[in-house]
């Protein structure tokens, strides 16, 4: 109580010198390696490059959408103790507009991405009951969608709260809570829909009414993921002295501690039913990820994703202790990616088998150098592009009039 | 009519004017390394739990404990109902009716996760609540405080402090004198029934 008294403290800004050659090391690394996969790729191995391409670009967009999503959670319950890293947040989700320029070489090969491009719709039943659904005018019109709306959104919240650090205008907080309550609805649609056709579609036959949200759980929880390893590397650079504090490792460890539940709980929901219903073309999506070595990547998922994380961050105390939750932050960030590649390279293998006529079984688990490329290129280029960006205003919404709460904050 | 018996001394109480004054007096009989003591107000106090030094509570073992049996029941549950192979057998014995349902096999461990799941979520919720409650000595249905005329403003604008006479530090001139140094107006005994 008496620290309410204190006064809010000074603007920060980051400064890129800060971070030593990190910046430039990202985005050389970054360029050479998604260059190496283009010219590679195109050349000799265009169906290996798209769904690693694919893999690459999936992982950071979900975490540039969970980004979003903790924004637009912020203002919709005008929550008071993410102000200060809410900033982070903005600027994590204000990449979508490279992401969508890095989007651009999967429009020349979606046909070796999605079968049902190649298939006739009066050859192929399921495709031909989906077809007003599935057919690409409509794909490409519903990706320019999600572009724009993930663009739009984005742009928005972190030019009213940058406006918000000149003027200090609190009618600017109102503002922002009035969008986000429409703009909350319209990202539910946004990632459910974009999940369905970038992922889901992948085969055509399989469908999942929980696909949605498990893409939104993964999404939720690789974007605290990330804030937390971004909280405490800024920190360790001397940033953020006095604002961010012991409790705000505490609130991000109870989030990612629940989001870690809750994908589990969502994946096993749509596991257990599918398991239980046991209807051929539902069982399809698990059978390929269950046979020969691809089981045990299966379960390594089951251990990395939720056992071991839910164990670590379980007490009170491994929320608090910086160590631990960055340990955790930084495992399921490595774990979404392997969630990434679990989605979409058993897609890869069963497409060969279903082209060369077989009935698209998996041969096993497999890791190309293509898959890394990518991975390491998008992350590489998305987090010099980042730091970029991050240096261009301050480092926490210093104007805010719930500033003082956030730093405050008690668990 | 007998004379009326001796009544115990609970402790020693004040009044203080406001939520302010209460957290800081608070602090101040934690410092002075009081341990059997209590603050009463018509609402709670932001931080008082720090105020008065209470340091973590022990509800979260409930909880656990309420974990463990939940999910040990549903698991001799579903050895009891379905499994008729191995390490169940040796250690049920006849006990067990293995019921062939939607042609899956006796023990899956896919669909008895959500009975795990919901059996342990219940014991825990009923660890928690019935811990709580245990812990807090609840539900008491009279308290000492209640016989100190004044304490009836607790529920509408009273902030309190009441220090018991079984503490280790309690005199009860010393202690008077502390709860009016403290800031503390109307310092009472209060005596038990």
């Amino acid at each position: 109580m008496s620290e309410h008294a204190a006064s809010p403290p000074a603007p920060e800004r980051f400064r890129r010198a800060s971070a030593g050659a990190l910046p430039v090391a990202f985005m050389g690394g970054g360029i050479l390696c998604l260059a190496i996969a283009l010219a590679w790729g195109l050349a000799a191995e265009r169906q290996q490059f798209a769904h690693s391409w694919l893999c690459g670009f999936m992982y950071c967009f979900t975490i540039c959408a969970g980004s979003l999503f903790w924004v637009l959670l912020h203002h919709a319950v005008d929550a008071n103790w993410s102000v200060v890293v809410r900033r982070l947040f903005e600027t994590v989700a204000s990449l979508f507009p490279y992401l969508a320029l890095l989007f651009v070489p999967l429009l020349f090969c979606l046909p070796d991405l999605y079968r049902w491009l190649t298939l006739d719709p009066h050859a192929d039943h399921a495709l031909a009951h989906k077809s007003p659904y599935l057919n690409k005018g409509f794909l490409l019109v519903r990706l320019g969608f999600y572009f724009l709306y993930f663009t739009f959104a984005a742009t928005l919240f972190r030019t009213k709260s940058v406006m918000q650090d000149q003027t200090g205008d609190p009618r600017l907080s109102l503002s922002m809570r009035r969008w986000s309550n429409g703009l909350i609805l319209l990202f539910a649609i946004s990632i459910t829909f974009a999940g369905f056709d970038l992922l889901m579609a992948l085969d055509h036959t399989w469908y999942s009414t929980m696909w949605g949200v498990y893409i939104f759980a993964g999404s939720a929880l690789s974007s605290m993921a990330l804030a937390i390893l971004l909280t405490f590397l800024l920190r360790g650079s001397g940033y953020f002295k006095g604002v961010l504090t012991v409790e705000h490792n505490h609130i991000m460890g109870k989030l990612l501690f629940a989001f870690t539940v809750f994908w589990a709980y969502i994946g096993f929901s749509q596991y257990m039913l599918i398991y239980y219903s046991n209807i051929p073309e539902e069982t399809l999506f698990f059978l390929r990820r269950n046979t020969g070595s691809w089981l045990y990547l299966s379960l390594f998922l089951v251990v990395g994703h939720f056992i071991l994380p839910f164990l670590l961050i379980l007490t009170q105390p491994a929320k608090r202790d910086g160590r631990r939750l960055l340990f955790a932050a930084c495992w399921l960030l490595f774990m979404h990616a392997v969630d990434m590649f679990w989605i979409v390279a058993p897609s890869l293998q069963a497409y060969r088998d279903l082209a060369a006529g077989g009935h698209g079984d998996t041969t096993g688990f497999a890791i190309h150098p293509l898959d890394v490329l990518c991975l390491l290129g998008f992350v590489g280029i998305l987090a010099a592009l980042f730091l970029r960006n991050l240096e261009k205003f301050d480092l926490f919404p210093s104007r805010d009039p719930r500033l003082m709460e956030s730093i405050t904050l008690k668990n | 009519m007998s004379p009326a018996p001796q009544h115990r001394l609970y402790g020693f109480a004040a009044e203080f004017a406001s939520a302010a004054d209460l957290y800081h007096a608070a602090e101040k009989v934690r410092d002075k390394g009081f341990r059997r003591w209590d603050v009463h107000s018509p609402y709670p106090i932001h931080g008082m739990d720090d105020a008065m030094g209470l340091g973590r509570s022990r509800v979260s073992l409930f909880s656990l404990l309420g974990a463990a049996t939940g999910l040990s029941l549903a698991f001799l549950m579903i050895c009891l109902a379905g499994d008729d192979h191995g390490i169940v057998r040796a250690i049920m014995g006849n006990f067990n009716y293995p019921i062939i349902v939607a042609g899956k096999t006796p023990f899956d461990i896919e669909p008895s996760v959500p009975i795990f799941f919901e059996l342990t979520i219940l014991l825990t919720a009923f660890g928690t609540v019935f811990g709580l409650l245990a812990l807090g000595r609840i539900p008491q249905l009279h308290h000492p405080m209640f016989n100190w005329d004044r304490f009836d403003r607790v529920t509408d604008d009273g902030f309190f402090i009441a220090i018991r006479a079984d503490d280790a530090l309690f005199d009860e001139a010393e202690t008077r004198q502390f709860l009016e140094s403290i800031g503390g107006t109307g310092v009472s005994r209060v005596e038990e029934d």
